[in-house]
């Protein structure tokens, strides 16, 4: 057994020894230890190097706000996968075979090379970020920021990707209460009763908070173990309670929703096979209950931070709850009556208490006595000026105050540990997250929960209450505030609580000294190294706001969010400043409570889910045919169809050819297909598309252009009537859901009065399109109910028919200026449709092609893509499209907006073609277009490239750019500047294959 | 993440169901050809971004589809009132109960 | 589910990182999810005025408030919006439905559109299908009626849900969002199994 553990003290498992290595050396610890308990076991503070100046740190909490004990946990036969940096050794259980490391060290923990950064103390003063290495300037990004950034930090990256799942989970509940010490049970046990819907969190691995660490309280005459035990057995056994241990609230956002990070893994040893590692739970609590306890503000004197200094609570937890002395001949250092009992325990399990050392000089007569008892030695009214030992602390010096200075002569104290207590920090934190408002109380000066617009209970220690039995009946009284509040009563329980221990105290800034203040290494903020000193030069270099002396010092500002830091930086800054703590003001607490992994931020989504993949009933058609695919928004499409040995440019160049001439099929399932009926169809039409409809005979289809109110081009698509009152529609891919969201929008708020329906068909159907020369050859002799020759189905025609025995939709129209025709049977028949018609298309050489082709083709042409060759600030006439829009009626949406000034003025980016003066040189999408290659820098730019491809039919390069006045400037030169040279073009119409039309007409 | 009051399904739902549509109470001209290039510059584009009270359309877009508008504080984010798109809004005295 | 049918979804077979990758096919759990059989299935909107026309041309009263559900024998019907209606029948009877609306429509005008291929109903039972809906859906589904039916969604992807009973929820998903909720629904069930090994552990 170590030399540190006490036999029968704690909660641990001592018949069941843990093996764990820490840099390179076994511990043993026992079950239910964590990390920073079964070092402690075995003698071992020192836990870590500090931020900045590397100096050696021990172990300070024993909980979520450890700011010194971070460390690297690899999980054993992961290969180095399953690590994690930064995390705390206090809150880490440990398991056979966990891999810890220390961090921030070089060569090893107890020899640090980094530590010379202690020594050049003046280079690292607050804001040295901004002053210290400012010269010479050149020096920043090659010397200065690279070696800072080595040098600093705190653990490293994970360097494999996580394999680990995550989970999340949404939850509806009553009350859910945060923190399950003794005001979070009353309180569960108060609103559990009343048959609510109670959830219970806890971070820590056991429910029952200070209980845990308070064994000598005697709750309606049980020992506070007992009646813990009792209790949680109770509230396990009830239907309408849900207990969560491992569990941090991290946020508390708006209408009572509450952010739960719960970690199912992280203690186990055998991890079930497929078990996620965390889950997300997204708790809506009709009423919360905030418990979450107080936090041990840390006295701040030269030398606080050496190891062995802890907090005293901690002490006590290490006791009480773990079984382990965190010093065998400890002192204790404090201001408040908290630590006496601390002093106390440790005695009476064997420990020989130095001394206490109060900097009040009246304390209650009970802690002289008791003290006294035990043998402790009192120095009342005493200082702290100074620790001694380099690794572990050796002993304290400390002084007599005289009306609160320093004074007489110093006496030294041996110690193999140092408990400090500088009052209590109620735990505001999620209070805050919900804009809730703060009181300041002057006589413990803490801040207190005022206000909140949420429906939230806060009780106990959190709103400044001390003591097991006032804390109980608080959180009781919660309970019942939150049951009353959704309408049920309950009787209030009562509480009787023997050998209760309550207590007061007073807080300070540094605690006075008769050392040199200007050598002193008086800590605030452990894990961002930042000192008394560094919070006093900012305000005098004049940082006045808090929030200002924040940033500067970086106090606060490290992964424990300044848990132990914030209060003891404010009394101090408020003092420099001059002003009341109020009046200088608290810094804003944000979400998440405790570092939370990305991984559970993200939850399902990752690898194959990290988002969902729309996929065409044809898709896995094109993944058994070798197809590479491309994402259009949500959907992945068949990008090309390569060939053995062919690369993107070959396949590409193939399909192109092959298509133009004999016969190209491609899946067109994913454009946006939007049913619109009624006997007002062709009004609402006629309102929503800029051609005019009236006229159009059911059977016929037109390309349809659709303006947004602002008059610029929105979306695009062939539409087809199909009767009198029923219009097909089709969209753009990606604006499928845009376009239906505007047409209800119009429908519902501004036209009420039409009575026309809308319905999205894009998934009813399948689509393929059929282009080429022999199109009708192969599709014909699969239709039925349809005439298919060009005088019965002429181009831009429309037909339900049956094809291949499927129902039908059939249009004829082309988006690549060969004879095309789109198929649209219900989706379940669209690849035994695809299927059919390419065993037949191989008389004709059929080609699948994908979206890179189409796009070539209907560049070669000069059709438009939305979103591609627009960017919702091109207009018609700026796309030169502006035969779309009917001269003749009174309005439709965006028609207005034609006759704005700036639409009509002059000099507006026009689309047009560009070929390059090299025919085999391909511009590059989205590139720079100026008129002047040769004028100064910075040019200016008068447009750039919207689509460029290479034509296989042209056997050249073809472009479609947007430039400023590009319809007036036919045949002219521009420039386009690239890293490699300047390229040459000429503007030219963007029809560059077939102006005529002739290949339609077959 | 919000819970918001669909005034068609009659129930408080979560945010994610709702997607935000801009400003209410801006009808769209009747005959916008009648306007002037100000006034409809004015209709498109002008916004009263208020700090405080602002009415606003939402569309309860994966529920029953339709579009709503509401009152909500952009201060506090909380939502005073929701009501079917064609109602009046709400009185300043009806306001003023619905912020107690 | 017809072999036709699965051929055009491209359901995805394996989830994970590719070390550790599992088959969904793999994957059990406490929830029976399975297809059901394919329907007629219309989209319906028609002024709410009209609907009792509505109800006598489909032989079914169609619920009028927003989440009703009705059903009997081969015909059911959920009102998803003021005007907007889901209409199912069995498939043999799609022609025959919009026969009966065609021939309404000069009386009672009205969009009746066959989304029958659009959307693929699956069918969850199970004493936890909430706890495995609540993995992705935001919705607070024990305030939905038994016998009711809503649009909401499914780890963002938007799906129906009818709630015949606690323990048996019907899901609806147009089929290309299907690859990604399958897989979902595939996870979350044995994760079920994992929180019960987990509470044991």
């Amino acid at each position: 057994m170590s030399t540190y553990r006490v036999s029968g003290k704690g909660r641990v498992n001592p018949s069941k020894t843990v093996s764990f290595t820490f840099d390179g050396k076994s511990y043993q610890g026992l079950e239910g230890d964590t990390v920073a308990s079964a070092l402690l076991a075995n003698g071992t503070h020192l836990m870590g190097r500090s931020f900045k100046y590397h100096r050696p740190r021990g172990v300070v909490t024993a909980g979520s706000e450890e700011p010194n004990a971070l460390i690297g946990t690899t999980r054993p036969g992961s290969d180095g996968a399953r690590f994690e940096p930064n995390g705390r050794a206090t809150m880490q259980e440990i398991y056979e075979g966990l891999v810890v490391d220390s961090q921030n060290k070089w060569p090893s923990l107890s020899f640090d090379v980094g530590a010379i950064n202690d020594h050049l103390y003046m280079l690292f003063s607050a804001g040295f970020y901004y002053k210290t290495f400012m010269w010479p300037k050149s020096f920043w990004d090659k010397v200065y920021e690279p070696v800072i950034r080595a040098a600093a930090g705190l653990g490293v990256s994970p360097s494999k990707p996580d394999p680990d799942i995550y989970a999340s989970r949404y939850l509806h509940c009553d009350v859910l209460i945060v923190g399950a010490g003794p005001a979070g049970i009353a309180a569960a046990l108060q609103a559990a009763k009343s048959g609510a819907q109670v959830v219970l969190v806890d971070e820590q691995s056991e429910l029952g908070g200070s209980l845990l660490s308070e064994d000598s309280v005697q709750i309606d005459g049980l020992s506070a173990s007992d009646w813990l035990k009792n209790q949680l057995d109770a509230l396990a056994g009830m239907d309408n309670v849900r207990l969560m241990t491992r569990t941090t609230a991290i946020g508390y956002y708006h209408q009572n929703m509450v952010a739960l990070a719960q970690k199912l893994t992280d203690h186990l040893s055998n991890i079930p096979a497929n078990s996620p590692r965390e889950r997300m739970w997204r708790v809506r609590a009709k009423q919360v209950v905030l418990a979450q306890g107080a936090i041990e503000r840390p006295l701040v004197f030269d030398g606080n931070d050496r190891p062995g200094v802890l907090m005293s609570g901690a002490a006590q937890t290490y006791l009480n709850r773990f079984g382990v002395l965190v010093g065998k001949n400890p002192a204790v250092l404090t201001s408040h009556d908290s630590a006496w009992y601390a002093a106390f325990d440790m005695a009476d399990a064997g420990a020989k208490v130095t001394a206490i050392v109060d900097t009040r000089t009246s304390v209650r007569s009970d802690l002289m006595d008791a003290a006294q008892e035990r043998g402790i030695r009192m120095f009342l009214g005493h200082t702290a000026t100074a620790t001694s030992g380099r690794l572990r602390v050796k002993s304290v010096r400390i002084a007599k105050l005289e009306a609160g200075v320093a004074s007489g002569a110093a006496q030294s104290l041996d110690c193999d540990a140092l408990l400090m207590c500088g009052g209590w920090t109620p735990s505001l934190h999620l209070f805050s997250h919900t804009k809730g408002s703060l009181s300041w109380d002057e006589e413990n000066r803490v801040f207190l929960p005022k206000d909140t617009n949420e429906d939230c209970q806060i009780a106990g220690a959190c709103r400044g209450l001390w003591g097991v039995e006032g804390v109980l009946q608080d959180g009781a009284k919660a309970g019942m505030q939150a049951a009353q509040a959704l309408g049920q009563s309950t009787d209030l329980s009562g509480y009787s609580v023997d050998a209760d221990r309550t207590g007061s105290g007073v807080t300070h800034q540094e605690l006075p000294t008769n050392g040199n203040p200007g050598k002193a290494k008086a800590f605030i903020d452990f894990q961002n190294d930042v000192t008394a000193k560094d919070i006093r030069l900012a305000v005098r270099e004049g940082m006045l706001s808090i929030e200002h002396v924040k940033r500067y010092t970086t106090n606060g500002m490290a992964t424990d969010q300044g848990k132990l830091s914030n209060m003891n930086g404010l009394e101090i800054a408020a003092n420099a400043v001059g002003k009341e703590v109020p009046q200088v003001g608290l810094t804003t607490f944000r979400p998440p409570y405790t570092p939370t992994t990305f991984g559970a931020f993200a939850g399902y989504h990752k690898d194959g889910l990290f988002e969902a993949t729309r996929k065409t009933p044809i898709d896995s058609w094109a993944e058994e045919n070798g197809a590479v695919y491309e994402p259009v928004s949500q959907w992945r499409r068949a990008w090309y169809f390569p060939k053995a040995g062919e690369d993107m440019h070959q396949a590409v160049a193939r399909e192109c050819a092959e298509t133009r001439k004999s016969l190209g099929m491609f899946d067109a399932s994913t454009l946006g297909k939007i049913e619109v009926t009624g006997p007002d169809a062709v009004e609402f039409m006629n309102r929503m598309y800029t051609n005019p409809w009236t006229k159009l005979a059911p059977g016929r289809c037109r390309y349809g252009l659709m303006l947004g109110e602002d008059g610029y081009i929105m979306d695009d698509g062939v539409i087809g009537r199909m009767s009198e009152d029923n219009f097909h529609v089709t969209t753009t891919t990606g604006g499928a859901a845009r376009v239906l969201n505007m047409m209800e929008d119009y429908l519902q708020t501004e036209w009420p009065d039409l009575k026309v329906w809308l319905t999205s068909t894009t998934e009813q159907w399948a689509t393929i399109a059929l282009n080429g020369p022999n199109a009708r050859k192969v599709l014909e002799p699969f239709v039925e109910g349809q005439d298919m020759s060009d005088e019965a189905f002429p181009h831009m025609s429309v037909a339900d028919c049956t094809v291949a025995g499927f129902p039908a939709r059939l249009f004829r129209l082309s988006f690549t200026g060969e004879l095309g025709f789109e198929i649209n049977v219900p989706a379940r028949h669209g690849r035994a449709l695809w299927e059919a018609l390419y065993e037949a298309g191989k008389a004709y050489d059929v080609c699948p092609y994908g979206t890179e082709t189409m796009h070539v083709l209907r560049a070669e042409k000069g059709y438009i893509i939305v979103g591609q060759d627009t960017d919702g600030t091109v207009t018609p006439h700026d796309a030169g499209i502006s035969w779309a829009i009917a001269k003749k009626k009174p309005d439709f949406v965006g028609m207005r907006s034609l006759q704005r000034p700036d639409l009509v003025a002059s000099g507006r980016k026009h689309l047009i073609g560009l070929k390059t003066k090299d025919p085999k040189t391909v511009l590059e999408e989205g590139a720079q277009i100026v008129n002047d290659p040769n004028q100064p820098l910075p040019m200016k730019m008068v447009g750039h490239v919207t689509s460029s491809y290479w034509s296989p039919v042209l056997d050249r390069s073809i472009a479609m750019a947007l430039v400023e006045g590009g319809h007036d400037r036919m045949g002219e030169t521009v420039y386009i500047p690239m890293p490699e040279g300047v390229l040459e073009a000429e503007i030219c119409s963007y029809v560059f294959y077939d102006p005529a039309g002739e290949r339609l007409k077959l | 993440m919000l819970m918001i009051h669909c005034p068609h399904c009659e129930e408080t739902l979560p945010e994610l169901e709702f997607a935000y549509a801009g400003e209410a109470h801006i009808d769209r001209p009747v005959k916008p050809s009648d306007l002037s290039d100000e006034e409809w510059r004015d209709f498109l584009f002008i916004r009263s971004n208020p700090r405080g009270q602002h009415f606003e359309r939402w569309r309860h877009v994966h529920g029953c589809a339709r579009f709503f508008n509401a009152v909500r504080d952009t201060v506090s984010d909380q939502f005073l009132t929701t009501y079917k798109s064609g109602l009046p809004r709400p009185t300043e005295d009806e306001l003023k109960e619905l912020a107690r | 589910m017809t072999q036709t049918i699965s051929n055009t979804l491209n359901m995805m077979t394996k989830i994970g990182h590719p070390a550790g990758s599992q088959a969904i096919a793999d994957m059990k759990g406490p929830v029976d999810i399975a297809f059901n059989e394919t329907c007629a299935r219309f989209n319906l909107r028609i002024d709410p005025a009209n609907l009792a026309k509505a109800s006598k041309t489909f032989g079914l009263d169609i619920p009028a408030s927003i989440h009703g559900y009705a059903k009997d024998g081969g015909r059911s019907a959920l009102c998803l919006g003021p005007d907007d209606w889901n209409i199912y029948g069995d498939e043999a009877d799609k022609d025959a439905i919009a026969k009966a609306f065609a021939d309404l429509y000069a009386d009672a005008a009205h969009s009746l559109s066959d989304i029958s291929d659009r959307q693929l109903s699956i069918s969850l039972k199970g004493a936890q299908v909430a706890d495995l809906l609540a993995m992705a859906c935001p919705r607070d589904l024990s305030q939905l009626a038994v016998g009711s039916g809503t649009r909401t969604l499914f780890d963002s992807v938007e799906v129906l849900l009818i709630k015949h009973s606690d323990e048996h929820f019907e899901m609806e998903v147009w089929r290309s969002f299907l690859p990604h909720v399958w897989a979902m629904l595939q996870l979350g069930n044995q994760e079920l199994v994992i929180d019960e090994v987990l509470n044991k552990a």
